[in-house]
């Protein structure tokens, strides 16, 4: 199995990275070669430039972590996959806040992995670029359920 | 006006696979004209033996430590410097016809322009080409040919060799009569196959030219790179059953793996099948399978790509006289890198640098009207110097960003110039981990390979050839007391000359 991981620093707050990244239905917005994007219960189903679909499931959007993770199901012949987006906030000035977005990939089988991690790496450039610029809209994501106390 | 060139390329292609070359098998006639009216290279070197990293190097004129294409799956920035663009600024009109591989194949994405102007059917522009028509290895991915395929003759798709498994590896399927691997008999018409559909729009793209417009058209045929599909109606061309075997085939089991023992680990660990090093090479064939017969069926299909390629290129030399540009007509034919083709009981390439893969055909048919004699050049040269000759023959200024030098015209003026070595490196890094790193220099009648150190290598292993003593590269002189100086002179040479590479870009795909 092909393992990979991208990041990046990105001048927002957590929380306003986190509201786009969790919104599953707006990759395309920030994904290259993807089209449009649809969620449908926990259900995406993405139509990439070529008009191919890309079905995944998802399978975890965790508000507290701030982390999103899916699996693409069909029709690419995948044997395994697990997609995971965290945001971590990073901020050293709350003048100036920022977090890191953390892009990991398990694939099987490898070969696709050259191919997602290339398509990942450009996807999270291109989205830290529009965040930095503010060029890509935040509307805020669900609210965090409070921390499970001890 | 001024001198038109016609680069071609073929795919895969080992020295002696044309009669200029001393091939015996492939009717080669066209190719062979121009041998004998201008200069052939007998030690040309790729500076990569995979494609992309090669084709990088054509486009630039540059080693791979500068254009930075270190492996398969590594794409050529958008905005590398190109010779087409050179030729295109001094008025020259642009053209790549075939196989282009500046960007990779595998991108469901659409990421890579070469596979959006596929996608599009569009004609480019692209890397200062003014126009791109696109064609690999058979009908499939984003591509002109693929186009034409799909919306002409749909039923022939099913008839190529399908090169990817269902887990996207590359497919190890045997067919044929032998079962080598990627052998299949394909029914297409010979009209519709890549080799003519690449001479017909390079016809056709030469036909919309002005008659006093000057221009570069790169015409670059996929095969005779596997899979060995040629159209079944030329098949009868070359009986494999009459084929002598290979000069590098060692057909006595014992004797060819103490030839590989001899070679640093990985020859042996691929040719077992418990080590395949790059993605290029099935995932799931063992070469130590590899019968007499199907090297004899592999290399006939080969033999026959070649002629069909060779016929090709006469119907486009017909056409380019038809419209009186002959007198004014440079032609270079050459190929990217070679293959095994039965060598060590081995197919396809890798990290092997041998004269199988790395010793390449080479012709330079200057342009009648220039004057020049015919010659053959012994020194070494590399890839890395078409570009500037390219810039030569336009009468441009060679940039300063080119590596190379433009090709010289025979051995004295090789060595005026101070032709002496060239250099090819390897580097690969597979998902599972597996790293290889190969460095090697060709110089005085020697090829020496060190190998820094990877997840199968550590640092100590290397290869040391006699290419006059030892011209099937079977004895490994790394390890003999004899020769330690003249190695130790070589790595140093060879140090002093590597363009080493500041940062590996991301593989973006496997190929």
């Amino acid at each position: 199995m092909a393992s990979f991981r991208t990041h990046a620093r990105i001048r927002r707050s957590a929380d306003d990275v986190w509201a786009v990244v969790s919104a599953g239905e707006r990759i395309s917005e920030w994904f290259p070669g993807m089209v449009s994007s649809a969620v449908d219960g926990d259900v995406r189903t993405i139509t990439l430039r070529t008009g191919m679909p890309l079905i995944e499931q998802i399978v975890n959007v965790d508000h507290h972590l701030r982390r999103f993770q899916y699996s693409v199901t069909g029709p690419m012949p995948m044997r395994y996959h697990l997609g995971t987006a965290d945001v971590i906030d990073d901020t050293l000035d709350p003048a100036e806040p920022a977090c890191l977005l953390v892009y990991s990939t398990q694939i099987e089988p490898d070969p696709l992995g050259f191919v997602f991690d290339g398509a990942i790496a450009d996807a999270v450039a291109n989205l830290a670029r529009l965040l930095d610029d503010h060029a890509i809209e935040i509307h805020p994501a669900a609210p965090a359920e409070p921390a499970a106390q001890d | 006006m001024g001198r038109k060139i016609l680069f071609i390329t073929t795919d895969q292609m080992r020295y002696d696979a044309i009669g200029a070359n001393g091939g015996t098998v492939a009717r080669t006639p066209v190719i062979d004209q121009l041998a004998a009216e201008g200069v052939s290279y007998d030690r040309a070197a790729p500076q990569n033996v995979v494609c992309m990293p090669s084709r990088a190097t054509m486009v630039t004129g540059q080693h791979v430590g500068h254009h930075g294409v270190w492996m398969n799956g590594v794409p050529l920035p958008e905005d590398a410097p190109s010779v087409a663009a050179v030729l295109g600024a001094a008025g020259y009109r642009t053209a790549l016809i075939g196989k282009a591989h500046f960007e990779p194949l595998l991108d469901p994405f659409l990421r890579f322009e070469e596979n959006r102007i596929g996608f599009s059917g569009q004609p480019g522009p692209h890397r200062g080409f003014d126009h791109m028509e696109l064609a690999t290895h058979g009908a499939v991915g984003f591509n002109h040919y693929a186009n034409y395929i799909r919306q002409n003759h749909p039923e022939t798709i099913g008839g190529f060799f399908q090169v990817l498994d269902g887990d996207l590896e590359v497919s190890g399927v045997g067919g044929g009569d032998t079962g080598a691997p990627q052998v299949k008999a394909n029914p297409i018409e010979r009209d519709w196959y890549h080799t003519d559909w690449v001479a017909d729009r390079t016809i056709a793209w030469l036909d919309g030219l002005a008659g006093d417009d000057d221009w570069f058209c790169w015409m670059s045929f996929p095969d005779p790179h596997h899979p060995w599909d040629p159209p079944e109606s030329e098949r009868s061309r070359v009986d494999w059953r009459e084929l002598d075997l290979p000069a590098g085939y060692i057909e006595d089991p014992a004797e060819r793996e103490a030839v590989l023992d001899a070679k640093p680990r990985h020859w042996r660990l691929w040719y077992d099948g418990e080590l395949v090093g790059n993605y290029e090479a099935p995932a799931k064939w063992v070469p130590a399978t590899l019968t007499a017969d199907q090297v004899r069926e592999v290399n006939a299909l080969a033999h026959i790509e070649n002629e069909l390629i060779d016929e090709a290129i006469g119907r486009v030399l017909a056409a380019i006289a038809a419209k009186g540009w002959a007198d004014d007509l440079d032609v270079v034919f050459t190929t990217d890198h070679g293959e095994f083709q039965g060598d060590f009981g081995l197919l396809f390439k890798g990290p092997y640098h041998v004269d199988s893969l790395m010793r390449l055909p080479l012709i330079w048919r200057p342009a009648p009207s220039a004057g020049g004699d015919a010659a053959r050049v012994s020194r070494p040269v590399g890839l890395v110097d078409l570009a500037p000759t390219f810039c030569r023959i336009a009468g441009v200024d060679v940039p300063q960003w080119m590596d190379g030098s433009p090709l010289p015209v025979d051995d004295a003026d090789a060595d005026a110039r101070g032709f002496e070595r060239t250099t090819t490196e390897w580097s690969s890094r597979q998902p599972d981990g597996t790293e290889m790193h190969l460095r090697s220099i060709t110089r005085d009648g020697m090829v020496c390979t060190a190998y820094r150190p990877g997840t199968v290598h550590d640092g100590t292993e290397g290869e040391l050839y006699d290419l006059a003593l030892d011209p099937l590269q079977r004895i490994n002189l790394w390890d003999d007391p004899a020769r330690r100086a003249l190695r130790d002179d070589l790595l140093a040479d060879l140090a002093d000359h590597l363009v080493e590479l500041p940062t590996e870009r991301r593989a973006e795909a496997p190929v």
